[in-house]
Formats: structure tokens, C-alpha cells, sequence
């Protein structure tokens, strides 16, 4: 499969594991999980996909994770910046 | 035994721990003979003192004593501990069965040592057999006449010991099978000359003469102490028994000179 | 140091707590309930003669020769089956125990090759050292008698002998076969006289027999009947330094016993907390690959990787793989990406304790977290990202798209163990820089442009971590063949780079980790020199080091159960992939095999087996031993097959060791949700009767073998 395929099955994936919690929790869960361990150009690879095309392919959760992360690195004076 | 039922190679143990403690499969074992099991019936019908009432010393109770060999009434006869071996050759066994006299019985079995005729005073006793260098062992006589010879007999005790050696222990797996072939030059009047490899010059170390009777008797003796001494189990450590005991009472089977025969006594 | 067997106390040590004081020859001795007499005697340097004990094995009590005499008992007890007890008088050394111990000797001396001088364990033989101790002068037996000096040699096993003729029947090696190793390869086939060591069954040698070629057997030997065959080539060490192996994650430490600069055999030690003595067929035996023919040992480098290379100074290399790494920063921007390092099985603990992930400073920090980096970038003054990096997947995602440049790569092969390898071919391929730091140019050099060569375990000094967060020191025991300690080519590249880098030992290195690591700050090379090994955390709370973690709770306070659902893989079997593959290891061979496959472990493994259950291959019509093509949904190759109920029907297995195999040709993408580590285990696959090698494989060959072209170097650097 090619990346961006990868990155919405990865998060797909991350979501699923997720699955005893309720929606936001998983949600959240995932997330944390991209912020966490995900390079800043996978980041907004994913965040662009949900961005334009609606996130085809992602699951509820997987894309309401998405919008969080989006939330978090779009530039807002986060001090997460190098 | 216990390796054996355990489905393992038949090893001798070493000792400690004691069966009793930590026998087989590792839990506490009692391991008795039928001859102990027999005594039982006696001493639950009579009582312990009627049992010991029998015998002498601190051998006490009866043994079913094992009559064979050269025996004109060979066969098992009970009797309590304190009986003579004259007593039980002569009287109750009948003297050698081809009327020849007796040379050597062997006491206790085939590890057991040869008494000769002037040990004929001696009560079936554990401590007075130990004290005359002897056993009792499993209580079983076998009497040889006059054309016994006790060289052949001395090789027939390393042979059993070879046969049966389980191999653990260097005397015995060792040290029957070189008692049997001392004993084969013993038999040939010694070593006339070095053997080929000690013969060669390199073996610098090794003496260039041949080895006398007297030199291979004393071998044999080192050899029998070392078994005796050093061995794991009383297979090696009682063969010098018949052996020793063969020896001492006639070296004149063995061609030892006169001077050893002086020592030996 | 000079050379000194490793001492050994005869029977093991007691781990009772109750006390007993016995006197030996005079003098007192305090040891623990259950130790034998021979052992309290060893204790204060009163060794008892003995040959049939060792202290890695419980006492056996038959060569006879350890024999005592105690107060108030009769006889000659053995003290190796001699428990001390409180108050206990014994004498070791009286005229009637010399008499019996000579007499042991002259029996044992009696049936035994008799030319010493020429004997391989000549001055490193106990049965020598007995026949001394106890003035051994005449053989009275002669030399006619019945023996075992016509048994044949075994040469069997590519690394040690076995020669029945020189064997005493002390069963040490059967006991260590079953004691230390738990193989029970060994037996003693007969009895009495005729009692011999065996293999297994009498038309077994050591190679064919369950041996695993531990060596356990061979260090147990008192003679030279189990032998290195290295010993007797070269002959007996003369110095030794303990180091720690460079395998798997145990971390076996050893005993190199050398002579000068070159290794005689490898012996496990017996203080190694790890391994307490013993070892595998790889850290014992297979290290003779640092001196395999395929050992590169000067720089190489090349413009494309359809080129052959070409050997070039180190200055060179260096100076165009900074130049490279400079050239594609400034092109391609992001400092700090990449320059994770990505690390074998070797010291992956201590790869990991030192973050070589791509989200994490030492010590397990995350790159988020300010304070951290600002301790960092103090230290090494330099700004350090706040954001994470890629992982080995990703990164080869991120190649194909074009967005990933160069890699750097030490100690790793990633086209041979990675999975899906038509991926990992067209990641390296798309990249403008690849660098190799390696011995051997493995299968992904195949697409480098520069080669590094490396040192080996045997050749730099550093520590390894092993599984158990136990630091252990590698200690240099020869010269690196390749002019630099790996340490040092790293260095020597930030100094290509332009970067002010001075250490002078790895010892600085060990000091800067421990300045900037909390769990490493009582580390230093001289208190691993002192203590053995330390087990992290060492700190003020731990200044001795931590054998156990969180005794009375978890970082996080209470620890956390968390409910999860069973997530099946996605890798679903099918009617055209009905079977599972799962891929592994096995003993003889360590991961991708570039350093076994270059020894002589290759004697028991020389190519991937597919195994198969009986039944499956009925169905197919395949035998053992057929070729057969292995497909997936990813791609497919060829290997041999082996029938075997080793494997449950629907599934087979076969390992990655050798690079002809293309195993992870088969392999697919999925990974693990957190990690991204590979689902190597689960691979949906068809097996069916082959003709030959795949095309992939062929072409791959050919590719592998035009790109280990090199032009030696025309003039001296």
C-alpha cells in the first residue's frame, strides 16, 4: 500500500485497540498516541487527508482523533515547536 | 538398585545421604533383605527377648545358614548365632563330600574371606569374624578340599568383581581387571623381564628388570588396600577379602619365597 | 594477567544461611550447611586432590582419589559426599590416604596414553596435575594389560574433539550435559571395565548426536579427551581478559584466553552473573568470523550503487559521507532527522536505555519534554527537536515518496531482516545517501555508496546491556583490524562533520551518559571494573545497583490494569494462501547470520529449511528435501523443504538466516499498533513443488554479486 494508505490504516489501527473505551476516550487515546510517536510530516499528511478529502478510509474514531491532533499542532503558539 | 527402579543406568550412590533420608525417588526408604522379613512372623508371635534369647554377642536371633561346596549335607540350616564353623562343617555339614580334608571354607559368600581349618574355633558371630579378618556377610558357607587351589580361587574373586562392576569407581573398574592379569603373572612366576614399552628408551622412568612373585604379591597387597579403602561399594571394597585372606593362610599356592611367607603371618 | 584456570571448589556452593565450623588439617573453617568438605577445604586454599568433581555439577563420588579422614568415623570417606559438619576433625593428608591416592593414580595411569609432552592439554590436563601431587613414580601394572588406548578420535563437531582414548570414565561431561546444559546429549554406554562415554546411540558421533555444542562438556573435561580443536593448533593460552559476548541478549561474559594478540577459545566465567559459567555454541565457539575472508577492512565508497566500489582513505570516506549528510540537510532541511541510531540485537537494552527511538532522549525521556532537552542542549550545545522522528517503516514509506534522503546504518540489515523486502529495496533505492558501518558487506550495502568498516566485540571497548539491565564491560582483547574502534569511526565522522567531539576512552562516553542519564548516575567504568556488572538504576537510592524494579510500587504510584479487546491480524489465510508462515531462529545461527554464517555454525544449518507437517506435504505431493516455491500475497521464493511434525498442520515455519532465502520477500507490512514492530510470526502463504530459484531471487543475486565489486585501492593512502 502506499503512505498515505499506511498512515490511514495506522490510525485505524491505533483506534481500534482503543476499542474497550467509549468514542471521545478512544478518541483521545489515539490521539495522544500520533502526538506522541508520529514525525511532524506524518502529522500533517494525516491532518491533510481529513482536511481535504474527509478522511476516506478512517473510522469514527480514527478521524475524530485526527481533528484533535489538529487541534493540538496547528500553529496556536504551541510550545510543543522545536 | 535404587538407580535401577528410578529407570536409570545401575550406578552405585554415594552415601551420604542415607536411603533412609533420601532414597528412592528421593523420599525416605527403608531397604531390607528377606532374611531380615522372615525374622518378623517369629518376633510378633514370641516376642522380642524369646528372638534374642538366641545367638551370642551382639549377634543375636538365628540364620539360615547356606551348607555348600565340597559338603556331604549341603543345604539352608537355622541356627542361632554362636554356633562354631567347625561345628557346622563337620557336624551338621559332614565333612567334604569326596573325603579329602578340608582346605579353605569361604565365609559370607563369593566376597567373603577363606578361613582354613585352624579357624575352625570360630563362633558364627559378626564381631568374631570381623576380628579373625572375615565376615559373615549373607551367611552362606562353601568348602573346599585339599585340591582347591587358592591362587585360581584369589583370580576368581577379581573375575567376580569384574563381571559385576557397575564402573563408577576406579579401584573396582580398575583395579579387577589388573588384579586379574598380576595375578596371571603371579601364576607364571612373575615378569622374567620389562615389557616391551617399558623396555623402550624413551620410558626413561620405567625399571628395565622384570618383577619377582614377591614384587607382585606386594603389588596385589597395595592394590587390595586400595580397593578395600577406596572403593564406593562393598563389591570393590570386600574382594580383597577372599584375595588377602587366600594369600595369607597359603602363599605357598602363589610361589611367594619363604621370606614373604615369614612376613605374612 | 597470567594464565590461571578459573579455581574451582569441587562441589557448588550451599545457599543454606545456618553456619557449621569444622577443622581441616589444623586449621578452622566456617561454611554454610550442605557444603562438602572438599569444597570448605578449597575455601582456605587446601585443595584436596580430586577428578571426577567440579563445581558446577553436584558431586558424583568415583574417581576415589578425594579421600579423608575424620575423627571419631571409620574408614576413608570421599570428601566430595561429605557434608561438613559443626565440630568435624579431618585430615586430608595422612600416610595411609597417600597410599590409597597413589594407588588411584597408578590404576588410572595404567590404561593412558602415555606421551604427555605432545598431548594438546599438556600443562592444562588435572589427570597431569594428580599424577604429580601425588608422587607418582612406577607403574607396576606394565603397560600389556587390557585398555582403551585404540579408541578412534571423534572429529566430528567442527569445534572440539573427542578422544575415548584418553578418557578416565569421571562422567563430568555426561553430568555437565545434563546438569548445566539440560541436553543429556551424553550417556555412559556399558559398564565395568568396558563403561564409555556415548553420544547417543553407537552409530552416533558428537555432530549427528542432540549435542548443541555448548561446550559444556569440553570445560568440564579434566583431560584431553573433549578438546578445542583450537588448542591444539595453537596450543595453550598464556593471558586472559574478561569480556562480554557480542550475541544475543543474555550477555554471556567470558574468559578470552589468548596467546599475544590471538584468541585460543572463548571460556565462559564462572562469576559472570548472567551466565554463571556457561554459554551456546555462539558465544563459546563462532567467533572466528573477525577473521573471515569477507571481513572488508578499509573504507569503500562509490557514486552509484551500479558501480563497483572503490577503497579509499579514511579521511575520504569520512570527509564524502559529511559532505553527503551536509550536502541533503541543507537541501532537504529538518536537522536532527535520522540521526537515530538504529541498532541490531546486540545491546538492544542498552540501545534502548540510551533512547534510540525516535521519540526519546536517554533514560526514556520523551523529546517533548523541556527539561530534558534543555539538559541536552547544555551538554552538547546544540538545539534538539522537540518532535519525533521516524521509525524504520516509516522512514522507508517516507523513502519511496521521496521525502527521505540518507541513512545511516551500524551493526544492521535491514534488507535482509526487515519484512517485505521488495519495500525496503525501493526505500534504499530511493535514497541519494546510504551509509554502511559494518564487517562484511551484508546484503544492504547492496545499495550503499559508502562502507564504513567496523570492529568487532573481540577488537573495542565499550559495555553491553543486557536483558536483564545488567551493564557489563566489553573489553578490548586485540588490535581493530580496521585501524578504528567503532567508537572511534563515529567520532571520526563528527569530525568530518565539523563537530568538536574529544573522547579519548569510552569511558567518557560512559561518564556523559551518566551526567545527563538520572538511572545511569553512579555508572562509571571503574565501578563496573570493581563490581563485575551493575544493574540500573544505580543512584543515591541505589548505589549498588538494582537487581530488582518497583518493590513497593511503579513510577506511576499504583500499577494500571487496562481492559483490551483481542484484535486479530488482518494477515487472513484464504483458499490461494491456506497456510501459515511463521518465521524464526535457531540456535546455531544469530539473526541474519553475517557473523555465524562466516563460522563453522553453518555445519548445522546451511540453509533455510521450509518444515512442514507430514500431512500438508502429502496433499502437495512434496518430500522431504523437495525444492518448493513459497508465495504470499507480498511476493515469493524458493527453498528446500523438510518434512517434520515439528510443525502443527496449516502452519510452517522456516528461519531467515541466510540471505539466499529472500524469507522476507513473503513477509507483509503489519506491524504492531504501538510499536510498528513487524508481524514476522503470522504470514498467510501457498506452498507448491518448485523448478528453481524465483525470478526475484536470481535477480537479486545477480544484483548482490554486482555490487560487491571492489577496486583495491592503486595507491597507498
Amino acid at each position: 500500500m502506499n503512505t498515505l494508505d499506511h498512515l490511514v490504516y495506522m490510525t485505524d489501527q491505533i483506534a481500534r485497540n482503543f476499542g474497550t473505551l467509549d468514542r471521545d476516550a478512544a478518541a483521545e487515546a489515539t490521539a495522544e498516541h500520533i502526538l506522541l510517536f508520529w514525525d511532524p510530516r506524518m502529522k500533517s499528511r494525516i491532518i491533510g487527508h481529513v482536511a481535504d478529502g474527509a478522511g476516506a478510509g478512517l473510522s469514527e474514531v480514527a478521524a475524530l482523533a485526527i481533528t484533535m491532533v489538529a487541534q493540538k499542532t496547528q500553529p496556536s503558539a504551541a510550545a510543543t515547536e522545536a | 538398585m535404587l538407580e535401577s527402579l528410578e529407570g536409570k543406568r545401575g550406578e552405585v550412590r554415594a552415601k551420604p545421604p542415607l536411603p533412609a533420608l533420601e532414597g528412592l525417588f528421593g523420599k525416605p526408604t527403608v531397604v531390607n533383605n528377606v532374611l531380615t522379613l522372615a525374622a518378623v512372623p517369629y518376633i510378633l508371635a514370641h516376642g522380642a527377648k524369646s528372638y534374642a534369647d538366641y545367638g551370642m554377642g551382639r549377634s543375636r536371633g538365628t540364620m539360615p545358614i547356606q551348607l555348600a561346596g565340597n559338603l556331604k549335607y549341603g543345604g539352608l540350616f537355622e541356627t542361632a548365632f554362636g554356633i562354631t564353623l567347625g561345628e557346622l562343617v563337620n557336624e551338621i555339614g559332614g565333612g567334604t563330600q569326596s573325603g579329602r580334608p578340608v582346605k579353605a571354607v569361604q565365609v559370607g559368600g563369593p566376597l567373603g574371606a577363606y578361613h582354613p581349618v585352624s579357624d575352625f574355633h570360630l563362633q558364627f558371630d559378626y564381631e568374631a569374624f570381623t576380628a579373625a579378618d572375615g565376615l559373615i556377610g549373607h551367611g552362606g558357607i562353601v568348602v573346599f578340599d585339599e585340591t582347591a587351589d587358592m591362587l585360581s580361587q584369589a583370580h576368581f574373586a577379581m573375575e567376580f568383581c569384574a563381571a559385576e562392576s557397575c564402573g563408577k569407581c576406579t579401584p573396582c573398574r580398575l583395579g579387577s581387571v589388573r588384579g586379574m592379569e598380576v595375578l596371571d603373572r603371579i601364576k607364571a612366576g612373575g615378569r622374567a623381564a620389562a615389557d616391551p614399552v617399558e623396555s623402550l628408551p624413551q620410558m626413561h622412568n620405567a625399571p628395565k628388570q622384570g618383577r619377582s612373585v614377591d614384587a607382585e604379591l606386594s603389588l596385589i597387597s597395595d592394590l587390595c588396600e586400595t580397593m578395600k579403602f577406596g572403593s564406593l561399594c562393598a563389591l570393590g571394597g570386600f574382594t580383597p577379602y577372599p584375595v588377602m585372606s587366600a594369600i595369607k593362610h597359603w602363599p605357598e599356592d602363589f610361589g611367594a619365597s619363604a621370606d614373604m611367607v615369614k612376613d605374612k603371618s | 594477567m597470567t594464565y590461571q584456570p578459573q579455581k574451582d571448589f569441587g562441589t557448588p556452593a550451599s545457599k543454606a544461611s545456618d553456619i557449621v565450623t569444622l577443622s581441616i588439617d589444623g586449621r578452622d573453617v566456617s561454611v554454610p550447611v550442605g557444603t562438602s568438605v572438599m569444597r570448605a577445604a578449597a575455601e582456605i586454599d587446601n585443595n584436596i586432590p580430586k577428578l571426577c568433581a567440579t563445581d558446577n555439577v553436584k558431586s558424583f563420588g568415583s574417581c576415589r582419589l578425594c579421600l579423608i579422614e575424620i575423627e571419631g568415623r571409620k574408614g576413608t570417606p570421599a570428601s566430595c559426599t561429605t557434608p561438613a559438619e559443626d565440630g568435624m576433625v579431618v585430615k586430608t593428608q595422612t600416610p595411609h590416604l597417600q597410599r590409597l591416592r597413589k594407588g588411584v593414580m597408578e590404576l588410572y595411569i595404567s590404561d593412558h596414553p602415555l606421551d604427555c609432552l605432545t598431548c594438546s592439554a599438556n600443562n592444562d590436563c588435572e589427570l597431569q596435575d594428580q599424577a604429580a601431587n601425588v608422587g607418582l613414580r612406577d607403574v607396576r601394572y606394565g603397560y600389556e594389560g587390557a585398555n582403551h588406548l585404540g579408541e578412534a578420535k571423534d572429529t566430528s563437531n567442527p569445534y572440539f574433539d573427542f578422544d575415548p582414548s584418553k578418557c578416565i570414565a569421571c562422567s563430568r561431561c555426561v553430568r555437565a550435559c545434563d546438569e548445566v546444559q539440560g541436553t543429556f546429549a551424553l550417556t555412559m554406554d556399558g559398564r565395568g571395565f568396558a563403561s564409555k562415554i556415548s553420544a547417543g546411540l553407537p552409530t552416533d558421533d558428537f555432530l549427528s548426536s542432540e549435542c548443541v555444542s555448548c561446550g559444556a562438556c569440553v570445560e568440564a573435561c579434566p583431560t584431553a579427551t573433549l578438546q578445542e580443536k583450537a588448542v591444539a593448533e595453537i596450543g595453550k593460552p598464556d593471558r586472559t581478559e574478561i569480556t562480554t559476548c557480542a550475541y544475543c541478549g543474555v550477555g554471556c561474559t567470558f574468559r578470552a584466553e589468548m596467546r599475544g594478540e590471538q584468541l585460543v577459545r572463548m571460556v565462559p566465567w564462572k562469576d559472570g552473573k548472567a551466565n554463571r559459567g556457561h554459554s551456546c555454541v555462539k558465544g563459546r565457539f563462532a567467533w572466528g568470523y573477525a577473521n573471515h575472508q569477507d571481513r572488508i577492512t578499509k573504507p569503500m565508497i562509490r557514486e552509484s550503487i551500479d558501480q563497483p566500489w572503490r577503497e579509499v582513505s579514511w579521511d575520504e570516506a569520512l570527509g564524502y559521507a559529511a559532505s553527503e549528510i551536509k550536502r541533503i540537510q541543507s537541501k532537504y532541511g529538518r536537522p536532527g532527522v535520522g540521526v537515530n541510531p538504529l541498532r541490531g540485537q546486540n545491546n538492544v537494552q542498552g540501545a534502548c536505555d540510551m533512547g534510540s527511538f525516535p521519540h526519546e532522549l536517554s533514560g526514556y525521556r520523551h523529546v517533548s519534554d523541556a527539561t530534558t532537552r534543555a539538559l541536552f542542549e547544555e551538554d552538547w550545545g546544540v538545539p534538539i527537536d522537540s518532535e519525533p522522528g521516524l521509525r524504520i517503516p516509516n522512514m522507508l514509506d517516507a523513502a519511496v515518496d521521496g521525502e527521505f534522503k540518507a541513512l545511516y546504518v551500524q551493526g544492521e540489515d535491514i534488507l535482509q531482516s526487515d519484512p517485505n523486502t521488495k519495500h525496503v529495496s525501493a526505500g534504499l533505492a530511493a535514497m541519494e545517501c546510504v551509509i554502511v558501518h559494518d564487517l562484511f558487506l551484508n546484503e544492504t550495502a547492496n545499495y550503499a555508496h559508502i562502507f564504513l568498516p567496523g570492529s568487532t566485540f573481540l577488537e573495542k571497548n565499550g559495555t553491553f546491556t543486557n536483558a536483564e539491565r545488567r551493564i557489563q564491560l566489553v573489553n578490548k582483547v586485540m588490535a581493530p583490524v580496521n585501524g578504528m574502534e567503532d567508537w572511534e569511526v563515529t567520532q571520526a565522522l563528527a569530525h568530518a562533520m565539523g563537530l568538536d567531539w574529544n573522547y579519548s576512552h569510552p569511558s567518557e562516553i560512559m561518564d556523559e551518559i551518566a551526567r545527563l542519564t538520572p538511572t545511569f548516575a553512579g555508572v562509571s567504568f571503574a565501578r563496573l571494573k570493581e563490581a563485575g556488572s551493575l544493574q540500573w538504576p544505580v543512584n543515591e537510592a541505589a548505589p549498588d545497583g538494582s537487581p530488582i524494579m518497583h518493590v513497593d510500587g511503579f513510577v506511576r504510584g499504583k500499577g494500571q490494569f487496562v481492559v483490551t479487546d483481542y484484535v486479530p491480524t488482518d494477515e487472513k489465510t484464504g483458499p490461494r494462501f491456506p497456510l501459515l508462515l511463521t518465521t524464526g531462529r535457531i540456535l546455531s545461527h544469530y539473526n541474519v547470520g553475517a557473523q555465524t554464517r562466516r563460522t563453522a555454525n553453518s555445519a548445522w544449518h546451511p540453509e533455510d529449511l521450509l518444515e512442514m507437517h507430514p500431512t500438508d506435504a502429502e496433499n502437495r505431493g512434496l518430500n522431504d528435501g523437495d525444492w518448493t516455491r513459497l508465495s504470499s500475497r507480498s511476493g515469493e521464493t524458493t527453498l528446500r523443504l523438510t518434512v517434520t511434525e515439528r510443525v502443527a498442520p496449516g502452519v510452517v515455519y522456516t528461519t531467515f538466516h541466510h540471505p539466499a532465502t529472500q524469507a522476507n520477500v513473503v513477509t507483509t507490512d503489519f506491524s504492531d499498533w504501538a510499536t510498528n514492530c513487524p508481524e514476522y510470526k503470522v504470514t498467510a502463504v501457498q506452498v507448491a513443488a518448485s523448478n528453481g530459484p524465483t525470478d526475484w531471487q536470481e535477480d537479486y543475486e545477480e544484483l548482490s554479486e554486482q555490487s560487491r565489486r571492489i577496486e583495491t585501492a592503486e595507491a597507498a593512502e
